[in-house]
């Protein structure tokens, strides 16, 4: 037991050396500045020696906050379509770009590549694409002589805009969820599919009860960054809507009625706006508090869903094992 | 690799070991953010006064610029002002200074210069009101001070398009004060209700207008109907007074238009801007500024620039053609040079600013660069031409009207504003518009004013 | 299913055609849905009363009275093959005109007309080549690189800099660590890991200042340490190696040490080179992240440094109110150059890694 601390020390120092002063210490910090107020007058050269202790009041404040529950909820809307969707097609592009198909490199690359673009492009690229009565779907739609989709634009419309930022951010993250199931792809040796179609089996057969139970880890990855991501997702939101369209509740709902949200307001675009605009820092430190507080259980759920040790994988490790032992065997 | 390595390596020798930066005696250091044509005309005068300086009081003195990304530009300047690492001036947005002034980071002139409202009347009075902010005192009272100088004014008008105009026989809109006056029938929300329905041409998807639907792009309508955002009470504090039934008048009006589908839809989200709809010929008047005259320009719109639309707050102003009573207002955009408490050299800096807004400088400035002068005592001097475009600018702004001179402007538009500028697009009756108007206040006395009104 | 990839392939790359498209226009026209140049023109009718200037004049229209009762219909030009006006009177009659260039490079026909309203217009006949440059120009990229007040290439090499040594160190130090928690046990182990995982999950824009603060504190402004190390400790990156790594079967790490190999060795020559992909995709991730963080850039950097990178050298085109669309799109093309090439190159090492070894035993 001794010797793996010993041994463990080297492998871990210089990461959490940097961790802990680079991150540590801010995060305690954000937790510290979640304590503090400032008011308006605050000398800004002096803001955070001068914020005054206040105790738990920003999170009685955050309690009844109707904006920040609303972001949550519109946050579980998004993440709800945009993890499966992200998680599905960078699967299936990994499948299929595998193997060696004509100009397979290319796709790959061209697949990867929006993840790359400069948020503005492509909000302004989808905005040409989803405006009313120019846009590229409205002049399709005109042009086969059918009835607009939307009146106003699917940004416009309060319950779908949503799922319209959600394809436009699928479509560009999907590449480097494409990426990363491509490498765990790599690591599953040819021999067991080989075996799988010496016993018969469908393409639809290979992927399912091979491959996806095969890339659990990098689903794991992808799920748990998904939620992270989404409960802190604003530049998305700031290019694309800035949190519009804006939906006044019925009175008759408890606890939002009469109010006016916005319908893509999401809890990493609230705290941006509390941080960045309205410059409460220490209520913007108890939102990222509270985020924290939401995400870490989510995360160690996710860790238990995704454990697996089947059959399979002993499987694949035994052949592993034969193909790298020779290769150990040269490299000692 | 190895090669890396070494490189790398070489980049550690000779990195610097930083540390804060402090300006030589005779040195001012500014931040600006100025674009690459500005800045190079910026470096010009700094040149120019260094050797009028040395000429005038046989001093050496140095003007250091640093020039800024516009994007996060007030990030930087905060958080060296958290770090103690700020300039000596800095250029920032006439919104943003109230941020600042609250901070307590700007030093009110009045201390330089105990003249200084003097000097501020040689200015336009809009920009000379950018400038000019009230602050609640640790005693209750309200004090005016002037924190800053306008170096750059800009507001806006109706862009319209004449093809449109001609192919539909309509008149061309008033572009001075003077046609204004004369026009018949009177350019009011009226008039400018039936133009741009006279416009909108469904066959060819033409629309006669396109909003936008933030308060920058609506406060000049709130002028035109004379309603006062913000006022200062006997108690020495900050009330709203947008839901009164001038601000319902100004916003119902706009409303009309969006509610009869004569406007095209643009403030809504995802749809076509009001900018590049016009460019691409679809939008037959859109309210925008000077900063895209060469754009469209280059794109070969056939456009004109008129006056925004008369309210029924007519007012009496001072033109150089005499006294006229105008009921057309724009909001007022533009930066102003403010210098930071933290300056060991604040007369220095005042007079660096004197300068640069001193009548010839200034009139070169704005020759060189087709923009509008903010001192008056230039104005005579500016070419206009060469761009009648841009004198209708001018004579826009002389009935201008500042921002609401509360901080958190961001936070005005983005949380409070824009949703109920929205819900009264959507409301279709008057009825609605005054319940978006009052949440708007109540939102603005929430998220603003009571932070505001608390006792220092 | 080859036909979806293609029809994919062109809905995900149409961002970079429209990017591409939108830097080599003419400075005005990035906006326009105009892809197409247009060899035929035609403008107006424009009115004309005589007696009285014309009103509300285009740019390129030169017409003008020259006495009481004569125009000069003209127009500016000089690209164009040939330019024929039409002059129509109030009763309808219509008249043509094909003036030649003046030798002032205009177009300009003088005309005696009585009294009355007239209306005109402009036909303006480009050739192919004259069409193409008046829609689309280089001088966008032009003006990006080879401006003076901007060195360019430096601020590339800078954001090279900063963004491979981003990448190479947190490589390594989560390589290093990622083992760790793939393959061993120790005390606190789940703790520790757990603790890593929680600076994940508050926002990154609640650092800032913090960290700002302690670069400033330790004088690395202006320096490539203040601008890399915060950085590197990545903890996404830890969490995405270990899940490559925990499918590394343990009966080679017991035979390694059964032939007396060293922990180091065990590392270098057994884990490293069986998760060569994902420290490929990783050092790409960096990369990119860091290639494009324009934030923490401009805080760290003053703008005398000589460390400024792309992403705050090239937000200088973005003004308050204007965005010089054009030259903004071609700054991005720049930016986006080298990022494609890295991957490219990263490909060799993201899928030949493994199976190029042949698994067939």
């Amino acid at each position: 037991m001794n010797r793996s601390l010993k041994t463990v020390i080297p492998f871990l120092l210089p990461f959490t050396a940097v961790f802990a002063v680079f991150l540590l210490y801010p995060a305690v910090y954000s937790v510290y500045l979640s304590f503090l107020k400032a008011t308006i007058y605050t000398d800004l050269s002096r803001i955070f020696s001068d914020m005054k202790w206040c105790g738990l009041e920003n999170y009685q404040k955050l309690l009844y906050d109707t904006n920040f529950y609303w972001s949550l909820i519109m946050t579980l809307y998004y993440a709800v379509l945009v993890i499966p969707m992200n998680i599905a097609l960078s699967l299936v592009l990994a499948s299929i770009l595998s193997n060696e198909l004509p100009g397979a490199k290319f796709f790959r690359a061209a697949f990867y590549l929006p993840n790359v673009l400069d948020l503005f492009v492509i909000a302004v690229v989808w905005t040409a694409i989803y405006a009313p009565n120019y846009g590229v779907i409205d002049q399709l739609t005109a042009a086969l002589g059918l009835e607009k989709i939307f009146e106003n634009g699917i940004l416009a419309d309060p319950w779908w805009a949503m799922p319209g930022i959600a394809v436009s951010v699928v479509l560009k993250g999907s590449g480097f969820g494409m990426i990363l199931y491509l490498a765990a792809i790599q690591n599953i040796p040819r021999d067991i599919y080989e075996a799988a179609d010496i016993d018969g089996a469908s393409a639809w057969q290979k992927f399912t009860k091979i491959t996806v139970p095969l890339v659990k880890p990098i689903t794991l990855l992808l799920v748990v960054t998904g939620i992270l991501g989404s409960l802190m997702a604003f530049s998305e939101i700031y290019a694309m809507t800035g949190g519009r369209p804006y939906e006044t509740l019925p009175d008759s709902i408890p606890f939002f009625g009469g109010t006016t949200q916005g319908t893509t307001n999401l809890s990493g675009y609230y705290l941006f706006s509390k941080f960045y605009v309205a410059q409460e820092y220490g209520y913007a430190a108890a939102i990222s508090v509270a985020l924290l507080i939401i995400s870490l259980p989510l995360s160690i759920l996710s860790f238990f869903a995704f454990q697996s040790e089947g059959p399979s994988l002993r499987k694949l490790s035994s052949i592993l094992l034969k193909k790298l032992r020779s290769r150990t065997a040269k490299a000692i | 690799m190895r090669n890396f390595i070494l490189f790398f390596l070489i980049a550690i020798l000779f990195s610097s070991c930083g540390g804060a930066r402090t300006s030589a005696d005779n040195e001012i250091v500014i931040w600006e953010t100025y674009a690459t044509e500005e800045h190079d005309e910026f470096v010009k005068i700094a040149e120019d006064f260094e050797k009028w300086y040395k000429a005038e009081k046989g001093k050496e003195v140095h003007v250091r610029i640093e020039r800024l990304p516009f994007a996060d530009h007030i990030q930087k300047i905060k958080f060296a002002a958290i770090t103690g690492t700020e300039p000596d001036i800095v250029r920032v947005d006439a919104g943003e200074l109230i941020d600042l002034v609250y901070g307590q980071s700007i030093l009110d002139l009045n201390k330089v210069d105990p003249e200084i409202e003097t000097y501020l009347k040689t200015f336009t009075p809009p920009a000379r009101e950018t400038v000019r902010i009230p602050l609640r005192q640790a005693d209750g009272s309200v004090k005016t001070g002037v924190y800053g100088i306008p170096d750059q004014i800009t507001g806006v008008a109706v862009y319209y398009n004449r093809k449109f105009f001609r192919d539909k026989n309509v008149p061309f809109p008033p572009a001075s004060l003077k046609e204004l006056e004369a026009t018949s029938p009177k350019w009011d929300y009226d008039r400018f209700y039936k133009t741009a329905k006279a416009l909108t041409d469904s066959s060819q998807n033409i629309y006669g207008i396109a909003l936008n639907s933030s308060l920058w792009f609506t406060l000049p309508f709130f002028n035109a109907f004379g309603t006062d955002f913000v006022n200062v009470d006997a108690d020495g504090k900050f009330r709203c007074t947008l839901d009164s039934d001038s601000g319902v008048a100004a916003l119902t009006a706009i409303s009309r238009l969006v509610w009869d589908k004569i406007e095209a839809g643009a403030w809504l989200p995802g749809a076509l801007g009001a900018d590049r709809g016009f460019v691409n010929q679809k939008y037959a008047m859109i309210i925008s500024g000077p900063w895209n005259l060469k754009q469209f320009e280059n794109a070969g719109v056939d456009f004109g620039v008129a006056l925004i639309p008369e309210g029924p707050n007519v007012r009496e102003i001072e033109t150089p053609n005499g006294k006229v009573k105008v009921g057309t207002s724009t909001n007022v955009g533009g930066t102003d040079m403010a210098i930071l408490k933290t300056t060991k050299k604040p007369e220095l800096c005042y007079e660096f600013l004197k300068y640069l807004t001193s009548p010839k400088v200034h009139a070169r400035w704005c020759n060189a660069l087709g923009q509008i002068p903010v001192q008056t005592l230039a104005e005579p001097l500016v070419n206009f031409k060469d761009n009648p475009a841009l004198a209708v600018f001018m004579e826009q702004i002389r009935t201008a009207i500042p921002r609401p001179k509360i901080p958190r402007y961001g936070v005005l538009e983005g949380q409070i504003m824009v949703p109920q500028i929205d819900r009264a697009f959507r409301a279709g009756n008057e009825e609605g518009v005054r319940k978006a108007l009052q949440e708007a206040v109540r939102e603005i006395d929430r998220l603003i004013l009571d932070d505001v009104n608390i006792s220092r | 299913m080859f036909l979806c990839l293609v029809l994919g392939t062109i809905f995900v790359l149409f961002p970079f055609f429209w990017m591409t498209a939108t830097s080599l226009k003419v400075e005005g026209k990035g906006m326009t849905f105009e892809f197409i140049p247009k060899r035929v023109e035609v403008l107006g009718p424009f009115k004309l009363q005589v007696g009285t200037a014309p009103e509300g004049k285009m740019k390129n229209d030169l017409t003008e009275l020259t006495s009481d009762s004569s125009f000069a219909i003209g127009w500016s030009a000089p690209e164009a093959d040939g330019i024929t006006f039409e002059i129509t009177d109030q009763d309808g009659n219509k008249k043509i005109e094909s003036p030649s260039l003046n030798k002032d490079k205009n177009w300009i026909v003088a005309n005696s007309l009585p009294s009355g309203n007239y209306s005109y217009q402009v036909t303006i006949n480009r050739s192919w080549s004259a069409a193409w440059h008046s829609l689309y120009t280089l001088e966008n990229f032009r003006k990006i690189a080879l401006n003076p007040n901007y060195p360019f290439l430096k601020f590339l090499r800078n954001s090279f800099m900063v963004a491979f040594s981003t990448a190479f160190l947190t490589v390594i130090l989560c390589a290093l660590a990622a083992y760790v928690f793939a393959k061993k046990e120790f005390p606190g182990k789940q703790v520790l890991f757990w603790t890593f995982m929680s600076a994940m999950m508050i926002p990154g824009m609640m650092f800032m200042v913090p960290q700002f603060a302690l670069v400033t504190r330790f004088g690395w402004i202006n320096t490539i340490f203040g601008l890399v190390v915060p950085h590197l400790a990545n903890v996404f990156g830890i969490f995405m190696l270990r899940q490559m790594m925990i499918g590394i079967p343990d009966s080679l790490f017991e035979a390694a040490r059964m032939d007396g190999a060293s922990e180091a060795t065990i590392f270098y020559r057994i884990v490293v080179p069986l998760v060569m992909p994902s420290l490929a995709i990783l050092f790409l991730l960096t990369f990119v992240g860091q290639w494009n963080n324009f934030l923490w850039q401009l805080l760290v950097n003053t703008p005398e440094s000589d460390l400024i990178t792309l992403p705050v050298g090239l937000a200088m085109f973005r003004g308050q109110y204007e965005t010089q669309w054009e030259q903004m799109m071609a700054a991005s093309c720049f930016s986006v150059m080298p990022i494609v090439i890295l991957f490219l190159f990263t490909q060799r090492y993201l899928i030949e890694g493994l199976t190029a070894g042949g698994v067939k035993e």
